[in-house]
């Protein structure tokens, strides 16, 4: 992580890792500072800690999980696991949530895509359709 | 450029390009001006005897059409009628007279067949065929300027006044084409290798060139700007000349747009105390001639003038993707803003599942180059 992210702070301790680092998504986006916790055989977990995520008319952005933390994966589709280095996957992947974000702030579309409960089959469907072959 | 004049350069040509006349107009627009261009010449040979041509002018030959705010009024598509004959043998209400008898008995030929049959309006120096909802063309008749300032010269009917106006389309779009001749060349080129054909075969006034963007924009601002009150709205003719005359080259379309509208009023020439906006084409006309008479267009003028700089201060200083779009949206509508933040989100998107999406080291920020691939995954989860 501080070999991609040379400014940001990691700490370990109890079996876990906390990093905080800032990511800006896009040279026009706003510059958001997140904390990712990984505790060793949980999924990871990141949330945004500066700016706050905002809601738009009331309603919260799509694919965050009730806790406020970000929904970056499908966990049926094995698209994380635990060998995988968080520098080169939950972060970009966090990264382009925010700037889908900005975008569904303003018009009230979110264009990155991804399942929603109930409408799983279709869209699992379409996106695995869409994903390149391994 | 900076990656920010790129990325901002990228919101605003899909801004812009959603502004132009669609691809599937522009198509049938110029179906139904070579049909009528067809029909005329033979019309003319039979009736006249004498040669006559017809050329696009205005912003359907510069490539700077921008659809109206109300989309359902259709675009202007202009065209110049010319006959050849001397200023001797004809008079104005003539030239225009004739027209209007060839244009009737267009229309009366499509009756009867598959064709959509469009309406036919007189007006002060032009007959417009009117296509509901999709275009209007309006079709100017002229005559050379035999002793008119270049070889392109033409000379047109108003029924307003007295004399024939001078005009000279095609001289002006040289002008204006050679205002951005080099970028022109290399965006030409582009588009071709893209499409993989020759350079010829692309057409010239399709090509979005980052100056011809900013006239749209310019345009797009102005229309909105003027909402509620059209009188004294500022001219085509006047943006147009000075965003060229202002333009220096810029390769992207956010530095042309900072240094079209940075640069716009230096232009503005004051002869013996007259505002003076020379026609390229014609050095003696002014084209804001109109303002020393009713000095409130030039007000009127310079007010535009200063929203729209604020407007561009504030959507190139702002970050956050969402605020410069808001201010998009407020400069040049809603729709067109939100369309080009969704094209723009589409292509991150489509570039990810196309499993080309990096990400660079150190600031997170994600694009086509970066050090880190991103791999392939599925946000999931309820919207609150």
């Amino acid at each position: 992580m501080r070999n991609t992210f040379p400014d940001s702070s990691c700490t370990f301790g109890h079996g876990s890792l906390v990093w905080e680092g800032a990511i800006q998504p896009t040279p026009l986006s706003d510059s958001y500072r997140m904390r990712l916790e990984y505790r060793h055989g949980e999924l990871p977990n990141v949330r945004i800690i500066e700016p706050e995520i905002q809601s738009r008319n009331g309603s919260h952005p799509e694919h965050l999980y009730p806790d406020g933390s970000l929904c970056l994966f499908y966990p049926r589709h094995r698209e994380w696991n635990h060998g995988m280095l968080l520098a080169r996957t939950v972060v970009p992947w966090a990264s382009e949530w925010l700037l889908h974000y900005e975008i569904w702030l303003k018009t009230g579309e979110w264009c990155g895509g991804g399942i929603h409960p109930g409408k799983r089959k279709e869209q699992e469907a379409r996106d695995l359709a869409s994903r390149p072959a391994v | 450029m900076n990656e920010k004049d790129d990325a901002l350069s990228e919101l605003l040509d899909l801004l812009s390009s959603g502004l132009d006349m669609p691809d599937a107009v522009y198509d049938q627009a110029t179906s139904k001006y070579t049909e009528l261009s067809r029909w005329l010449s033979k019309d003319h040979i039979q009736r006249f005897d004498t040669d006559a041509s017809i050329y696009p002018q205005g912003s359907m030959r510069l490539g700077t059409i921008v659809m109206p705010v109300d989309e359902t009024s259709g675009c202007d598509v202009d065209l110049v009628y010319l006959r050849e004959l001397k200023k001797s043998s004809t008079t104005q209400e003539r030239l225009k007279a004739q027209l209007g008898e060839q244009l009737r008995g267009y229309v009366e030929s499509l009756k009867g067949s598959r064709e959509t049959i469009p309406s036919l309006e007189d007006g002060r120096r032009c007959w417009t065929l009117e296509y509901p909802g999709a275009f209007h063309m309006d079709v100017l008749p002229a005559i050379p300027d035999e002793d008119g300032p270049a070889s392109d010269a033409i000379l047109i009917p108003d029924r307003d006044l007295r004399d024939w106006q001078h005009s000279n389309p095609k001289g002006y779009a040289a002008w204006f084409e050679e205002r951005e001749a080099k970028v022109l060349a290399s965006r030409l080129e582009e588009v071709a290798k893209a499409a993989e054909v020759e350079v010829e075969r692309i057409p010239r006034e399709r090509a979005k060139t980052p100056l011809r963007q900013t006239v749209r924009l310019l345009k797009r601002h102005r229309d909105l700007w003027c909402q509620g009150n059209h009188e004294h709205k500022p001219t085509s003719i006047i943006i147009t000349t000075l965003a060229a005359l202002a333009y220096s080259s810029e390769a992207t379309t956010a530095s042309a747009l900072q240094a079209v509208v940075g640069h716009m009023e230096e232009r503005i020439e004051r002869r013996n105390g007259v505002y003076w906006i020379a026609n390229p084409a014609n050095p003696d006309e002014n084209f804001a001639d109109k303002w020393r008479s009713e000095p409130s267009r030039g007000s009127r003028f310079f007010e535009w003038l200063s929203a729209l700089q604020a407007d561009v201060h504030e959507a190139t200083s702002r970050t956050g993707i969402h605020r410069i779009v808001e201010t998009l949206s407020t400069a040049f509508g809603t729709a067109v803003s939100d369309g080009a933040a969704r094209a723009f989100g589409n292509r991150y998107y489509e570039t990810r599942t196309a499993g080309d999406l990096r990400m660079q080291a150190g600031s997170g920020r994600v694009g086509k180059s970066g050090q880190v691939r991103v791999p392939p995954h599925t946000n999931y989860g309820e919207s609150g």
